[in-house]
């Protein structure tokens, strides 16, 4: 009765005499992985072909050589008079965004920034859909006088950004404009929609 | 203390074992051809199928011995014309995206949708995200291929690529064997939005 068998461990000794190397581990293992981590998401990130500066509905915001805001955003029903003088297919609607462009200087070539404009929607169960602006749908009726940016106009402007879109495009999720100026890659400029 | 006999024993067995299950994973894990090729969907002829950036409904496959056009394009071909009648549209992003794959595989054969017709076929309209674009696909085949014992197991092959590696491609099985030849099919124009 009494004494512990010789030759065996007591965990707290085991401890104690390992205490230096324990602490070695939990420090080096934790810095290590972290390292690894960040060098590697980093390297992701550096990497994304665009990256999105957002604004908030009717939010201006600066982006490549200009100011951004969207004015308004009409959205023409498939199934009004007005989308039928349109031709809008069954089933569709049509947005139309104008964005106000306020150009604060010019690119390398003199000329103000050209750019494209995507409506993006996102907050869905599935995968985010884009629509391109004028897209491959032909509308009949008089068009908007300018539907994109222009790279001679250097006082303040609007253009009509026009997205024929599903129906339902926007009813359960949100819808920006996504304005992307080559020239200020990786970067796009995201305008939030009502 | 040397170890035992059995020990000896365990020890190669396990490195047996290992190399066996080593050479297994090796032999069985797919290769880059694999690794790179179209992602499947199966499909059935009516009935709607998804894949990453595609949407399609096959609604009718016919053959005939002309056809006419939604524009008036009479085409007239030394062989037979198969008119596959569908809907598509793109899912998530219509930036590229057309019907880059249309191709009617008969055996070891494959034939790419008849671009004669100009705006008459789906085959040279650009898609848009949600919204389905209905009409034709026209394949030109000749004569002997629709009665060849492969026609029975053709399949229709849909992509938003042209080349479809990495991404989905809805396979259609098509009996053309089973299909009458008719003289002559007037297909409609192309036609945006819910039928």
């Amino acid at each position: 009765m009494g004494s512990a068998v010789k030759g065996a461990v007591e965990p707290a000794g085991w401890l104690k005499r390992n205490r230096r190397a324990l602490l070695a581990v939990l420090v080096l293992l934790p810095a290590t992985l972290g390292i690894m981590f960040a060098n590697q998401w980093l390297g992701y990130f550096e990497e994304w072909p665009s990256r999105p500066v957002p604004a908030a509905a009717g939010e201006t915001i600066e982006y490549g050589n200009a100011r951004w805001s969207i004015e308004t955003s009409d959205r023409v029903l498939g199934d009004s008079a007005a989308g039928r003088e349109r031709n809008l297919p069954a089933g569709s609607d049509l947005l139309v965004v104008t964005v106000a462009v306020d150009p604060t200087g010019t690119g390398p070539d003199g000329k103000t920034d050209l750019c494209s404009a995507r409506l993006e929607e996102s907050g869905r169960q599935e995968a985010t859909r884009t629509w391109s602006n004028t897209g491959p749908i032909s509308l009949d009726g008089p068009g908007p006088e300018r539907t994109s940016c222009s790279s001679t106009l250097t006082t303040p402007y609007t253009f009509d950004a026009q997205f024929v879109v599903p129906a339902d495009a926007g009813k359960a999720s949100s819808l920006s404009v996504s304005i992307v100026v080559v020239e200020a890659l990786p970067d796009y400029a995201s305008l939030a929609l009502d | 203390m040397s170890p035992s006999r059995w020990q000896y024993l365990v020890n190669g067995t396990a490195l047996v074992a290992i190399l066996s299950v080593a050479a297994v994973v090796m032999h069985s894990a797919p290769d880059r051809d694999l690794q790179q090729s179209p992602i499947r969907v199966a499909a059935t002829l009516g009935e709607p199928a998804s894949g990453r950036n595609i949407h399609a409904t096959v609604h009718s496959v016919a053959v005939a011995e002309t056809v006419t056009a939604g524009n008036g394009w009479a085409g007239t071909t030394a062989g037979l014309w198969v008119v596959v009648d569908l809907s598509v549209e793109a899912v998530v992003d219509d930036v590229g995206a057309a019907l880059g794959t249309a191709v009617l595989r008969v055996g070891d054969t494959s034939y790419s949708a008849s671009t004669r017709p100009g705006d008459a076929t789906v085959a040279a309209v650009g898609l848009t995200t949600g919204i389905a674009l209905t009409g034709p696909l026209m394949f030109e085949l000749p004569t002997d291929v629709v009665s060849s014992d492969a026609a029975a197991t053709a399949s229709l092959e849909l992509a938003t690529n042209s080349d479809p590696r990495v991404d989905s491609l809805l396979v259609v099985p098509v009996d053309l064997a089973a299909l009458e030849v008719r003289e002559n099919i007037d297909v409609d124009f192309p036609e945006w939005g819910v039928r």
